[in-house]
């Protein structure tokens, strides 16, 4: 008994180490197992989007605006057309130029034979005068021309083989007190060929100011302080002389001249608009009701002028008119409709006011905007100047602000507007064992909304609708709250249609106003929102990974 | 008394404070069945009171203990193995609300204790490696099932993560007796050679009644002495992860930490005896090769908003998608170090001595890894002669009742062979049922499984007054 209970402790470790040891792992319990068909059902809210047309009309588009008038959405197009600007009577061409001649007179002639050889003197009294033309590119006269920037270069030649020396004075071009002028020494080597040429450094004529001679475009200059050594080389005599014939000239050229004002004493004249049609692009219709019918009821137009110049202008509005993409243009106004109309009477001192100029009678064009214009063309007669004795200024313009205002009352029928979506990926087939979509909607306009959504694969085909082809469409009634559209694509739906090679899905509401063809109205408080939910049950078999996983 | 009492109070704190500690990463083998095994060196990792039975107790490499363990607080292998299908809809269908899974290891380099008059004072270097993953029964869920459950609820992915610790630990170890009470610690500096870990602070998952989905999330990936220490670099190269590890298995390396195990028993009488531990308190710094991933904003998806693409004129599909989508967080990667907490243990013990060779125990063991997690062990230790102890222990845990236990020590000379483990006996007696096979319905109920054996070289016999049930006289 001794030594069994001295051995039990070894039996008891031995065999709880042999239980330990001796246990073998079942293999196949461990191996080879199967996944459980993966049937996870998935919901996503698809779509949710709140129609407030107010967002929809706020743009940052400096010539589309909308105000509300009485708490109803009005749009606004402005456009702003150019008539006529005071720079294009101070307008010069680039680098004018031109040569003037001045021969010598038989006082010059006379007082210089007397003068002893190859000693210098001066030709006290003797003056040569002559005129130059500046000529700004529109007709127009002018009594004084202040530049405001520019330059003038000056070449000054010589047909006298004597030297010379000289001041040319621009009597006409003067600033402040001065009058400009510049003196040129010639020197006669014996050898040269005529003429002597001299080129003087260029003058800044900013600030200075140009007087023609009265009645004339010559603006006045001449020669004097003439300082000469008669060389002794004249023989024969008619090497070395003088004549009449002879001459001291002068090349001028302008460069870049700005004229800051122009003193004319009297205007006439009939100038074209820069562009005689100009159109304003009403671009919120390019995408929103291109070929839907919309009426609105009230619209109106209004055109104001600027006259910032003192200078009468008549100014004629020939027509404007609504130009649509699919149909003929519609005249909403004609110079000739209403006598009178159009006509622009500015004041003729600066100041120049705003000058109002609507166009009121747009009630004889029956529904005008209806199909959807796209542009508004405003077309514009030459204007006809005139005027007395008066400064014109750089700067001064006469210019049109058009703005059309449409109010958003009237009707639309058969409306539509869609948004595409791009599906990089769509679950295959034969995993997809149902999906179900709800559309919930909330209307607040007096329109009814008919939606539609389409499937479509790479090439834009359709290949499922919902609502599906023969099915009644799904109407949201105007104002009516709360609607819910559920429908379920089955596993046969999915498969006979393809749906797995959709790659955009096309949403579409079409509107009609309620009751059809009656005028309502659009106001800042309506909206409508949609939400989409989708809830997809999938069935995968995981035990096939290479070709189900991915799906 | 008043000793106790401070003992107590300042104890109490830490528990608390231990308690609500966020960032815990680092775990310790929980071994139920060790905790009774007090003649084997290796039961003062789980209670440093453990009072030994010899002198001096030494530790060899490799051969002096090895400790593996496997435990999942969802569901029972039972429950997701059924014949040759994973029956996963069974697998989740009984999970708990917060569950983790972990797999580790540790194994002890070199022990030594002595007996120094009344005090046994010792020094031991071990090795833990540890995987964890915690996760909302909710997640696997979502993956599994769908969102369609989910209408109007929120998924709290907060408690959602990944933890994986290498580290080793050159512990002190110090036990004295004052009379009836007996008191014991182990110091430890811990140096940490891998670490990557998710620390998820918000990730809120929801989905209303008409499935509108958003995410609230402020979450972080940590890495330590696994990827370069290049904030430009993603977490990839594996084939440089075992390198890196092996280049930090030294003294020099920086990631350095602390960490503290105490225990107490107090023999009230001779029937009754109680003890309390807490051990795995304190923590390692990461410094070296520490990378940081972090992701925080909100976002969220109601549906294409076709009015307002129409209007900006945008074609939305699912790449631009997923692309506002991710704008709608911000990411950063960084580098810099961080602390991670060791995973800290707490077991109250209550000791009847049915016999002088022989008591019962209560174990209460309380764990917190992302939530708290009790356990309750019944044991009965058996001291067989001179050369044989064993225990056997039935534990509730994790909503299982047979997590039958054992532990089992025999000395021949020298040589202490010992063996422990959570489920051992469960697993063996049914697999000797069933053929002494290890098959499904062996398996079938077990969400726990550890085992630890090795040999100790013990010398020399405690003689003196004895306090324990099973001490020699």
């Amino acid at each position: 008994m001794f030594a069994i209970k001295k051995l039990y402790p070894l039996l008891i470790f031995t065999f709880l180490s042999l239980l330990l040891v001796k246990c073998k792992v079942k293999k196949e319990d461990f191996e080879n197992f199967k996944l459980p068909t993966y049937k996870p059902e998935w919901g996503l809210s698809l779509v949710k989007s709140d129609l407030y047309l107010k967002k929809f009309l706020d743009r940052s588009d400096t010539k589309l605006r909308f105000t509300e008038e009485d708490g109803a959405i009005v749009l606004n197009y402005y456009d702003t057309l150019q008539i006529f600007e005071s720079d294009k009577l101070m307008a010069f061409k680039d680098n004018f130029s031109i040569s003037q001649g001045t021969e010598l007179n038989n006082d010059f002639v006379t007082a210089f034979d007397l003068l002893p050889k190859n000693t210098p003197a001066t030709l006290p009294g003797i003056s040569l005068f002559d005129t130059v033309s500046i000529k700004t590119d529109a007709p127009v006269k002018y009594t004084r021309l202040k530049i405001k920037s520019g330059a003038l270069s000056l070449k000054v030649y010589s047909k006298m083989k004597h030297n010379i020396g000289f001041t040319v004075v621009f009597d006409g071009i003067t600033k402040g007190t001065d009058t400009l002028k510049r003196t040129v020494n010639f020197k006669y080597n014996k050898a040269e060929a005529l003429p002597l040429v001299i080129a003087l450094s260029e003058i800044d004529l900013s600030g200075y100011e140009v007087k023609p001679r009265t009645n004339t475009t010559g603006i006045p200059y001449h020669l004097t302080n003439f300082s000469v050594t008669r060389l002794d080389n004249d023989s024969p005599p008619t090497v070395n002389s003088i004549s009449t014939n002879d001459s001291l000239s002068l090349r001028m050229d302008l460069k870049n001249v700005v004229a800051e004002e122009l003193d004319i004493d009297k205007l006439d004249l009939t100038v074209a608009p820069e562009t005689q049609t100009d159109t304003i692009h009403i671009n919120v219709f390019d995408n929103v009701v291109k070929a839907s019918n919309v009426r609105f009821s009230k619209p109106s137009i209004e055109v104001k002028a600027i006259n910032s110049m003192p200078i009468n202008m008549k100014l004629f509005v020939n027509d404007i008119n609504l130009l649509y993409p699919n149909k003929p243009e519609q005249v909403l106004h004609h110079a000739n409709t209403t006598s009178g109309t159009g006509q622009l009477y500015p004041a003729n001192i600066l100041p120049a006011g705003l000058n109002d100029f609507t166009i009121s009678d747009i009630a004889v064009v029956s529904k005008p905007l209806e199909g959807a214009p796209n542009k508004m063309a405003v077309s514009i007669g030459n204007a006809q100047l005139s005027s007395g004795k008066v400064t014109i200024r750089a700067g001064q313009k006469i210019k049109l602000y058009v703005n059309a205002k449409l109010p958003l009352a009237g009707f639309v029928t058969e409306l539509t507007n869609a948004d595409t979506t791009i599906q990089d990926e769509f679950p295959k087939n034969d995993v997809i064992e149902r999906v179900n979509i709800s559309i919930f909607t909330n209307n607040n306009y007096p329109i009814d909304i008919k939606w539609k959504v389409s499937f479509l694969d790479s090439s834009n085909k359709t290949l499922f609708t919902i609502p599906k082809v023969d099915e009644e469409p799904y109407v949201v009634r105007a104002n009516e709250q709360n609607h819910l559209q559920s429908l379920t694509i089955t596993k046969e739906d999915y498969k006979t249609y393809n749906i797995e090679t959709t790659k955009k899905i096309k949403y579409e509401g079409i509107l009609n106003t309620s009751p059809l063809n009656k005028d309502i109205e659009i106001t800042t408080s309506q909206f409508c929102n949609i939400q989409i939910v989708g809830k997809v049950k999938g069935n995968f078999d995981l035990n096939n990974t290479d070709n189900n996983f991915n799906k | 008394m008043k000793f106790l009492k401070l003992l107590f109070r300042k104890t109490s704190l830490l528990f608390f404070a231990f308690l609500f500690v966020g960032k815990v990463a680092n775990a310790q083998l929980s071994e139920w069945s060790m905790y009774n095994m007090e003649p084997v060196f290796q039961s003062v990792y789980f209670n440093p009171a453990a009072k030994p039975l010899n002198k001096l107790s030494i530790g060899l490499p490799l051969i002096s203990s090895v400790g593996f363990e496997f435990k999942h607080t969802g569901f029972k292998i039972g429950d997701l193995l059924n014949g040759q299908l994973l029956d996963i809809n069974k697998a989740i269908g009984s999970m708990s609300k917060t569950n983790f899974i972990s797999l580790g290891t540790s194994y002890d380099l070199f022990h030594i204790r002595m007996k120094v008059r009344k005090s046994y004072i010792g020094f031991y270097v071990q090795d833990n490696i540890n995987f964890m993953h915690s996760y909302p029964k909710e997640f696997y869920q979502l993956l599994w099932e769908g969102n369609v459950g989910f209408q109007n609820k929120t998924i709290d992915l907060k408690k959602y993560s990944y933890d994986l610790n290498y580290y080793r630990s050159y512990a002190f170890h110090i036990s004295h007796d004052f009379k009836k009470l007996r008191i014991g610690a182990n110091v430890k500096y811990l140096t940490g050679f891998a670490n990557l870990h998710s620390d998820i602070n918000k990730f809120d998952l929801s989905f209303n009644d008409r499935f509108e989905t958003s995410v609230d999330a402020d979450a972080s990936i940590y890495s330590a002495g696994l990827f370069p220490n290049d904030s430009t670099k993603d977490f990839d190269d594996s084939d440089v992860m075992e390198d890196r590890i092996m280049k930090q298995q030294t003294l020099a390396n920086k990631n350095k930490g602390f960490g503290l195990d105490i225990g107490a028993t107090y023999q009230l009488n001779k029937k009754w005896e109680f003890g309390a531990s807490m051990t795995n308190l304190g923590r390692i710094t990461w410094k070296e090769e520490t990378f940081r991933r972090t992701m925080n904003g909100d976002g969220n998806f109601q549906g294409f908003d076709i009015a307002n693409e129409y209007l900006k004129n945008e074609k939305t599909n699912e790449k631009s998608l997923t692309k506002k989508i991710e704008n709608d967080f911000k990411y950063s990667t960084g580098v810099g170090k961080y602390s991670t907490w060791l995973i800290p243990r707490f077991a109250l013990q209550a000791k009847y001595n049915l016999s002088k060779n022989t008591y019962l125990a209560n174990n209460l063991f309380i764990e917190k890894y992302k939530t708290i997690r009790f356990a309750n062990s019944l044991a009965i230790y058996h001291q067989f002669g001179r050369v044989l102890g064993a225990s056997l222990n039935a534990t509730y845990a994790y909503k299982t009742i047979n997590n039958i236990g054992v532990g089992v020590y025999l000395k021949l000379g020298p040589a202490q062979l010992y063996l422990s483990g959570d489920n051992l006996i469960g697993v063996a007696f049914r697999s000797m049922s069933d053929g002494m096979e290890i098959n499904q319905k062996v398996l079938a109920p077990v969400k726990v499984y550890n085992v630890r054996l090795g040999m100790n070289l013990v010398f020399g016999r405690v003689t003196g007054p004895s306090t324990q049930t099973y001490q020699f006289k």
